[in-house]
């Protein structure tokens, strides 16, 4: 349903602002900090069950997006995440078409926390909360991804095999941030391709250069190629930013799909860094959107590079634990941590 | 809470009862269509999850309303647009006298119907008379979308057992894994011939009968006259071999365009079917066009 995502219900319903999303962590930031949310968050949205389960990439793409949107109307403190991203994959599984058994959805989920605080609903909770996720997708349950719309536009650029291959790694990452409930699919396919193509390319300038390191999250991310290039990317976006308004700066973004835009002047000679930028500045796209989703891409990888896994079991306690229970220890990380805001933010819940 | 007063039971469908029912508060007449989730194994059932979540999706005059989904203690209500009839009933009605303007009108619509869902990327996968509601004013619309599926993602094959037999596509039949929306065109050819002569194009009682019932009209396939078809996994070499009947002479009611259409939705290799936007701008249908486009451009 590529053709149409303009008129879907993913363009239409749950592209969202970040003032949706920040109002959405309200609650659970009054429990632990943004820092510790957004690593407890990226350790649920890992592939791990996916894996095992040995699901296409797209089952497990629309899993997290349910789970990210279910979040956008829920806490994670009111709402156990194992159980909806237990039934998010259940879920995901039934809409992409290759169903699994709740019990075998169960099974996996048990063994994947087995150290990370376990699994313990059964079968009819699962297909109970099933119903409950579905009204708060507003049964709205077709997904669009990037993946498409890259392929589509690796193709017209004849795009290195090998920097498609990054750049599809690019996206899986991507699922870790928000981007995916902010913009519109083809522009992460473009930013993970502005990422691959000109900001990691300014740093190399031999793109088919293998940077090999140690990878917390496992082999299918990005983060190696990326990391350490953030500084450069600043730069780029000025030159970018620059090439772009001279042009006259019309760039709206609403109406027009990417197959409009033009080839990059050389054929067939692959890409050179140069060209790349002039592209990106020619797209009839909204070119700080493609900025923004960059920026929002370096700044996981930074965060990436101090992430420990051991270290989110005791951090999803933390949000879980009862309001009393709250170490001074914990209050004084967190300054924003006031009497005040709990009747601020929630007055209806604490009215009850 | 009871926002809807059932009226009438009208069905069994892929899963769950139809009921016709009215809004109390609006008094518009509706289509609900039943759930029990007692199935505490599996949760909603996948069919419905596939007619919810492509209908919630899909806009057009030629494909049923979903106007709401109703969540209550055990089950699952969908509010459909409400059709008197569907074109199986109407058949039956008329056993075959149908003039030849509703038939075309039934046809155009319905073609752009599957326009719309192949626009959208979405198969139907079981188009049939009983699946396509209609109206007295003589509108047509899409129903049952239990089996349809979004085809933007591609898989290595789709669940085998799909559209009715009937209405089934011979390279479907022949065990072809690879089909897409040219399964919905030959079904659309199938109801057009149905509609013209009141009696089905191709009833066949099993997968072999139902090829059977094909080869004896449209002739035996070959190579030469459907490259790849003896690549198939169904295929037998020993294909019984019959020559194919000239259309007019089974459908005498259709004019030249009208079987020319046919032959080409019809059309044994699927990459040669005729589209569904190919088949609307067919001259069959050339006066309907005008009328159509008369008030909108130029």
């Amino acid at each position: 349903m590529a053709a149409n995502f303009w008129t879907s219900s993913h363009s239409t319903h749950w592209i969202l602002d970040r003032r949706r999303l920040q109002d959405a962590m309200r609650e659970d930031l009054e429990y632990v900090d943004i820092a510790t949310l957004t690593r407890i968050k990226m350790w649920y949205y890992n592939r791990k069950i996916g894996k095992r389960l040995q699901f296409r990439q797209q089952v497990v793409a629309t899993a997290i997006v349910y789970f990210k949107r279910f979040y956008t109307k829920n806490s994670m403190r009111s709402t156990d995440p194992s159980l909806v991203a237990a039934t998010c994959i259940y879920l995901a599984c039934k809409i992409e078409e290759c169903p699994q058994h709740i019990k075998h959805i169960i099974t996996e989920m048990k063994t994947a926390l087995a150290n990370h605080g376990g699994f313990d609903y059964d079968t009819s909770k699962v297909a109970e909360f099933e119903f409950y996720l579905l009204e708060e997708l507003e049964f709205y349950l077709i997904v669009y991804h990037p993946y498409r719309d890259l392929t589509l536009i690796a193709k017209e650029l004849k795009i290195e095999e090998s920097n498609l291959q990054t750049a599809w790694f690019v996206i899986n990452d991507s699922y870790r941030t928000d981007v995916c409930l902010l913009y519109a699919p083809h522009m992460i396919a473009l930013a993970a391709l502005y990422i691959i193509c000109v900001v990691h390319a300014e740093r190399y300038t031999d793109s088919n250069n293998n940077t090999s390191g140690n990878n917390p999250l496992g082999d299918d991310s990005g983060s190696n190629m990326i990391t350490s290039h953030t500084h450069s990317s600043i730069h780029l976006h000025t030159q970018l930013h620059t090439m772009a308004s001279k042009k006259g700066g019309s760039h709206h973004h609403h109406q027009h799909h990417h197959h409009h835009h033009h080839h990059p002047n050389n054929e067939g000679h692959g890409i050179n860094n140069r060209n790349m930028i002039q592209w990106f500045a020619d797209l009839n796209v909204d070119i700080e959107e493609i900025i923004e989703i960059t920026q929002e891409m370096l700044a996981l990888y930074t965060i990436w590079k101090d992430y420990n896994e051991e270290s989110i079991p005791a951090m999803i306690q933390t949000l879980k634990r009862p309001i009393q229970a709250i170490s001074p220890q914990q209050q004084l990380q967190q300054p924003s941590q006031q009497q005040g805001h709990h009747h601020h933010h929630h007055p209806s819940q604490q009215q009850q | 809470m009871d926002k809807y007063q059932k009226i009438e039971k009208l069905g069994e469908g892929t899963y769950g009862i139809v009921y016709k029912a009215q809004n109390r508060e609006t008094n518009d007449v509706v289509a609900l269509k039943r759930i029990r989730l007692d199935n505490e194994e599996e949760g909603v059932p996948c069919t419905a999850i596939r007619e919810i979540s492509l209908l919630k999706e899909l806009r057009q005059n030629n494909i049923v309303r979903l106007y709401d989904v109703l969540h209550t203690e055990k089950k699952l209500t969908l509010v459909f647009e409400f059709l008197d009839s569907d074109l199986k009933k109407f058949l039956d009605t008329y056993s075959g006298d149908i003039d030849v303007t509703t038939i075309k009108q039934l046809m155009y619509q319905l073609m752009k119907g599957i326009a719309y869902c192949h626009e959208h990327r979405v198969l139907h996968r079981d188009l049939k008379p009983q699946n396509l509601l209609i109206n007295k004013k003589g509108d047509l619309k899409l129903g049952d979308f239990g089996l349809a599926r979004a085809f933007g993602i591609p898989v290595r094959s789709y669940s085998h057992e799909v559209v009715t037999l009937w209405y089934r596509a011979p390279d479907v039949l022949m065990g072809s894994k690879q089909y897409s929306t040219s399964i919905d065109i030959w079904s659309a050819g199938c109801i057009f011939a149905e509609m013209a002569s009141g009696r089905p194009l191709f009833p066949g009682s099993s997968v072999k009968d139902q090829l059977l019932k094909i080869f004896k009209i449209l002739g035996t396939p070959t190579e030469e006259t459907w490259p790849g078809v003896s690549k198939l996994p169904e295929y037998r070499a020993d294909f019984p071999s019959f020559n194919p009947i000239p259309l007019e002479s089974l459908i005498p009611k259709l004019d030249a365009p009208g079987i020319d259409l046919l032959s080409r939705l019809i059309t044994y290799n699927p990459d040669k079917r005729i589209s569904a936007d190919a088949a609307l701008a067919h001259p069959y249908f050339e006066e309907l066009r005008r009328r159509d486009g008369g008030g909108s451009s130029q």
